[in-house]
């Protein structure tokens, strides 16, 4: 049976695609955009000690803040094109939002 | 006779580089139609009002808060409503620099429209309310703007009976509450939603709807002027805060969240739907033109350090503050007139 090693290859790849692609399955850092006013997600789950990457590729400036277990934690203003992480050692519910536009928000579950 | 080999291939190549740059023009002009299409999409308007699922619309709870809303005896004096700022006729503001409120004395800021709130996060100008239902109790209890006490309002309406009976229908076994007047203000507030403007129409696909200026104004508006950085989606708002650089030493927003240093000086971005019947402009009321609006932005205001990123200097004709004048005129929607309603009588002790 020739094809089960080309099955397995195809499986595997698909699997790790969907790994990549996923923003609460990848270990370390996951990033997060801010396009258009929203980040580009609405929740995201990662396990504590990682970092999520805040990528401002709006037009316009943010400042990220975030606020749950770990106490609040402002990321300082973010030009277009700037990027800023912020670290999440404590399990629990964090809710993100933007100080310069309130609307925008997520949050972010730490396990 | 045949034309030398040479002139032949420059004619050749002056055909290739004429269709070419057809093609380029066409694709440049299909490029703009589409982002434009894209562009005039952001600002479609809604089709339905959201009302929170704590506070559901029904048309008690509208009537009894449009009721409480020009209601003069809902001030500790009885003479201040909540329509004594926002007039509907004024497209529900005031024409004061800044409001006047209880024991007749002025007020801090220029009071804001009530247009299209239901669509809105974190009320006032710098945003101390989270909602419309915590807002619309701020000024009710405050001593310098209608100067009630939450006892004194209470006992004011149940001492009006016809009062007590629309309550009973908003808010079916429940009695008179600071609670539930403020669901029936924000209920009725939510109501008030502008409509449509030529904007809107043009939006549509009526091109008539924009002369060519207010088109014009409505490309430097989302490009060069920049202006839609901050007064974007159809409420011409990103419901956000900034420091556009007015010489004042109010903290606006910087008070409520002072370790966000753009904060300082920051105040909520205003709608821009129906803004030509509103002077005058700013938080502080200090600018009285839509003209002199414009130019404040390209090079009047103020520089330090909690101007907001997106104020930069800009280089505009007279045309061009012309043109974007023309276009905020077309965000006026002829509304409809409303209609006052005859205010129930306190019962005779």
């Amino acid at each position: 049976m020739r094809l089960v090693p080309l099955v397995r290859v195809v499986v595997c790849s698909v699997v790790l695609y969907s790994l990549a692609a996923s923003p609460s399955a990848i270990a370390g850092e996951v990033s997060v955009g801010q396009a258009h006013q929203k980040f580009s997600e609405d929740a995201v789950s990662i396990k504590a000690g990682d970092s999520i990457k805040f990528v401002n590729d709006d037009n316009v400036a943010h400042n990220v803040m975030s606020a749950g277990p770990g106490g609040s934690k402002n990321a300082g203003l973010q030009k277009a094109g700037d990027s800023t992480t912020i670290l999440y050692d404590k399990a629990g519910e964090y809710r993100v939002h933007c100080g310069i536009h309130p609307k925008m928000k997520m949050t972010v579950k730490v396990d | 006779m045949r034309p030398p080999r040479g002139r032949a291939a420059l004619a050749a190549l002056a055909v290739v580089l004429a269709v070419a740059a057809g093609c380029l023009a066409d694709a440049r002009g299909w490029a703009f139609a589409q982002d434009n299409a894209k562009l005039k999409e952001m600002y479609r308007r809604p089709d339905t009002i959201p009302f929170p699922a704590d506070n559901p619309y029904s048309d008690a709870k509208a009537k009894l808060g449009e009721m409480l809303f020009f209601d003069p005896r809902m001030s500790g004096d009885k003479n201040i409503s909540c329509a004594t700022c926002h007039t509907p006729s004024l497209a529900w503001s005031d024409p004061l620099k800044v409001s006047i409120g209880a024991g007749n004395q002025p007020m801090s800021k220029r009071s804001q429209t009530l247009l299209n709130l239901a669509w809105t996060e974190l009320l006032m100008w710098d945003g101390r309310f989270p909602s419309l239902e915590d807002q619309v109790l701020g000024p009710l209890f405050k001593s310098d703007i209608m100067g009630n006490s939450k006892t004194g309002m209470v006992e004011e309406i149940n001492a009006i009976p016809a009062y007590r009976g629309l309550f009973e229908q908003a808010f079916p076994g429940g009695a008179v509450s600071v609670e539930a007047v403020a669901k029936a203000l924000a209920t009725y507030e939510r109501t008030i939603v502008s409509n449509k403007a030529p904007f809107d129409r043009w939006i549509e696909n009526d091109e008539n709807a924009l002369d060519a200026a207010a088109k014009r104004g409505f490309a430097l508006f989302n490009g060069k002027a920049n202006c839609a950085a901050c007064h974007n989606t159809w409420r011409f708002t990103d419901d956000g805060f900034h420091d556009i650089g007015l010489a004042d030493q109010d903290p606006g927003r910087g008070k409520q969240v002072p370790d966000v240093p753009v904060l300082m000086h920051a105040f909520k971005t205003p709608t821009l739907r129906n803004v030509a019947q509103r002077p005058p402009y700013m938080h502080d009321g200090t600018i009285d033109g839509l003209e002199a609006v414009v130019r404040h932005y390209a090079q009047g205001f103020v520089t330090r350090p909690s101007l907001s990123p997106e104020m930069k200097k800009l280089d505009l004709t007279a045309r061009d503050i012309q043109d974007l004048v023309a276009f905020m005129r077309s965000l006026t929607s002829d509304d409809d007139p409303v209609t006052i309603p005859v205010l129930p009588a306190k019962e005779a002790m």
